[in-house]
Parts: C-alpha cells; sequence; structure tokens
C-alpha cells in the first residue's frame, strides 16, 4: 500500500543578496511546516467515469531572523489518470503562507465492455526552494467498465423478479450479485443486458437504464 | 532539512509501488507526464509522520475535514456550465441526496463554495500583507471560520433532506474519507 510521506524542504533564496544568508545555512531551514489535505474521488454517472483530485490547506512556520522568505513559492500538482485520460497538473504559484485549495476533474465518457483499466492519483504541493514539500498518492484503482451480459432461460422466475443474477461476466474479475426485474410470461424469463460496474474488488451497482429494451431469445444462452 | 518517513523512495516513476493488478487488466494510460518528478512512497505505518490516512485510519478524519472535501468536490458555484451540471449531478446520485434532496443540496452546496472561495481569497489577501509586513497572518481565525462554514452548511442541509437523504449523505462522506489523507496539525 502506498501511503504518506511528507519532506520539509523549503528553505529561503538568499543567496544573490548581498550579506545574505545561505538557504542551507543553519535556523534558515526546516521552518515551515506543511498542513494539507487531499482528496480522490472517483464516480459512476451510469454512462460515463468522473474522478476528482484535491489538494487543500497552507504551510504555517516564522521566517527565522536574518532570512528572507518572500521570494519563496508554492504550488499544488495533481496526478489523477483515468484510464486513458488526465494526468499531471500544476496549480498556480502562491506564496509560500498562502491557502491552496486546488482541484482536477476528469470524465471518461467512452469505456470499452470488457476492458479493465486503472485510476491513479496523487496530490502534491511543490516548493520553489527545493522541489517536493508534501506528497500525497493514493492506492492505484484497477476499476473495470461495465461489462454486458444476455441470457435468456426456462427457469421459472418467482413473484416476476429473479432474485439474483452473476452479471459479471469476465471471472478474473469479481462478480456482482444483480437483482433484475422481469417479466413472468411464457413459463421462462430473460436476464435483459445488464450494465454492472465494479472498482477493485468492490461491485457498485447495476444502472436499470442501461437494460436492453428487450429480453434474448428463450431457451438460449448467449453472451 | 527534515525528511519525514520516507520508506520507499522512487525517482522516476511514481506506480512502482502499484498494487497486484487482477489477471487480464490492462492500462490504456499515456506516458506519464511529468515523470522526472521524485515522488515519494511509503508502504510503513498508518500514521505515516505527520500525516493521517483515511485508508487505515478513517475514523481519524475528522468529520469537518472529510465534509468540507466532499462539499468542494460535489458543489458547484451558481449557474454552472452544462458539463458541470451533469458532473454534479453524477456525484450527487453517488453521495446518496435524489430528487427533491438533490435540488435542495444543489443550492446550499452552490452558497457553500462561494463563500468559501471568497474566504480563502480573503485570506490570501491577507496572508500576502501581512509577509510584507514581517507579520503572521491569522489563521486560526480563518481556520476557525472556514469550519464554520461547513457546519453551517451540514445543518443546513440537514434541515432540508429527508432523513434517508441526510443518513445516505452521511455515509458517503464517511466512506470517501478512505480516499482522504490529511496533516495531522492542519487540517
Amino acid at each position: 500500500m502506498k501511503s504518506v510521506a511528507i519532506r520539509l524542504l523549503c528553505l529561503q533564496l538568499l543567496a544573490a543578496l548581498p550579506g545574505a544568508v545561505s538557504v542551507l545555512a543553519q535556523g534558515c531551514s526546516s521552518w515551515m511546516t506543511p498542513g494539507y489535505s487531499s482528496y480522490s474521488s472517483l464516480t459512476w454517472s451510469g454512462t460515463s467515469f468522473n474522478s476528482s483530485v484535491l489538494v487543500e490547506g497552507t504551510t504555517t512556520g516564522t521566517c527565522p531572523l536574518g532570512c528572507s522568505c518572500s521570494g519563496v513559492r508554492h504550488y499544488p500538482r495533481a496526478n489523477n489518470q483515468l484510464g486513458p485520460v488526465g494526468g499531471w497538473s500544476t496549480g498556480n504559484l502562491v506564496p509560500w503562507n498562502s491557502y491552496i485549495s486546488y482541484e482536477d476533474d476528469q470524465t471518461w465518457d467512452d469505456p470499452v465492455p470488457g476492458d479493465v483499466y486503472d485510476f491513479e492519483s496523487a496530490g502534491e504541493v511543490e516548493c520553489t526552494a527545493v522541489g517536493l514539500f508534501a506528497s500525497f498518492p493514493f492506492p492505484d484503482i484497477d476499476w473495470g467498465e461495465p461489462v454486458t451480459f444476455t441470457e435468456s432461460t426456462t427457469a421459472l422466475a418467482v413473484g416476476g423478479w429473479c432474485p439474483q443474477a452473476n452479471a459479471c461476466v469476465n471471472t478474473t474479475m469479481p462478480e456482482c450479485p444483480v437483482t433484475l426485474v422481469l417479466p413472468t410470461s411464457g413459463g421462462c424469463f430473460p436476464f435483459y443486458e445488464t450494465f454492472v460496474v465494479y472498482i477493485g474488488t468492490a461491485c457498485l451497482w447495476a444502472n436499470p437504464s442501461n437494460r436492453a429494451p428487450g429480453p434474448g431469445v428463450c431457451t438460449t444462452k448467449a453472451q | 532539512m527534515e525528511v519525514l518517513d520516507v520508506a520507499c523512495v522512487s525517482n522516476a516513476n511514481p506506480v512502482t509501488c502499484r498494487h497486484p493488478r487482477a489477471a487480464g487488466a490492462r492500462s490504456l494510460r499515456p506516458p506519464q507526464q511529468s515523470s522526472e518528478k521524485a515522488v515519494l512512497h511509503t508502504h510503513s505505518a498508518p500514521l505515516s509522520g505527520q500525516v493521517i490516512d483515511g485508508a487505515t485510519h478513517p475514523e481519524l478524519i475528522p468529520d469537518s475535514t472529510a465534509y468540507r472535501l466532499a462539499f468542494t468536490v460535489i458543489g458547484e458555484p451558481p449557474n454552472p456550465a452544462p458539463q458541470r451540471t451533469v458532473l454534479q449531478t453524477a456525484r450527487l446520485n453517488a453521495a446518496g441526496p435524489a430528487g427533491n434532496d438533490a435540488q435542495a443540496a444543489i443550492g446550499i452546496l452552490a452558497t457553500f463554495k462561494t463563500k468559501y472561495a471568497d474566504l480563502v481569497t480573503s485570506y490570501n489577501q491577507a496572508a500576502m500583507g501581512a509577509q510584507q509586513a514581517g507579520a503572521a497572518p491569522d489563521l486560526p481565525a480563518f481556520l476557525a471560520s472556514r469550519d464554520a462554514l461547513v457546519q453551517s452548511a451540514r445543518d443546513a442541509l440537514m434541515s432540508v433532506l429527508t432523513p434517508q437523504g441526510a443518513a445516505s449523505l452521511d455515509s458517503y462522506v464517511q466512506h470517501e474519507k478512505q480516499r482522504m489523507k490529511t496533516s495531522k496539525d492542519i487540517q
């Protein structure tokens, strides 16, 4: 599991000033404390995936006597790689003590049935003096995209409902129990085409609006 | 210079420490756009350095922080662009409020989003002025105002949502803590 590491590295840029204290001089380093939060969000709309990476917070500290801190800037970065879209993005440079609220959003409208992709996300704050200042890497999520499944059978439905059906047909992925509403005429019932979304090992939900408009042929089984 | 709790350092590829992928999975990721940046990964304690990892300790992520992050992502300013409206609808569906609950939430979150942006802008202007004067900005006052704004939005939502909508929203935010990380000192 990836977790978090934070480096306290932001220093002063003073070397160019006459008589200035070196950025690495004792007393002019490690005086900043990062205070940031990050949130990685992934949702499914029924037809597309949406992801967000948010970085928020600020830095505290007291500029040591004899050090100039006015030139130090921070900026947020976000990795929001949603399948084939997104990637790293960068926010504006701001003074080191500014409050940052930076959000990167991605939408993928065109998932391909049966394929599996991953979602990579991370939030960072960088310092112009020395680079990476705070890092919030999130664990990758392997996620499947909608899988279609159509089946017909001669089995009788009970009260118009098929209790459950395994709708994820790729056996390398988690199988998701789904309750389907089914007609009972003719003594047999069809499984309608169903979208099931799964992310990692967690099933999400089936979207009824994505069912096929009609049943398959009774007594046949097709995928 | 101080480096906190760096157990695994990858200086080229930020996905070196990835989880095992399910058999048959394939990635369509384009090449990393910023692979030159060092990324620090750890596989160490749940409380790594000065950061709370909600994946392992969601109970340590304060509700005020979790709601703020969730509101910031779900909320849209008033009169959003059509594609943002679609995005917000998807997020609200995931969060639970539907129908009239969703419509009520949209308005409350728009107010939150606007006030939050104004609050941040005001603080940053004050912080810049303070720095020029060699002083420190009033961060405690800002954080208090920020958290009060979050609480106000929560109260407003609880007052208009149905019990089911309120419960589902809270359940969603609690669940989302698993995808949140926050500094221990300043959240």
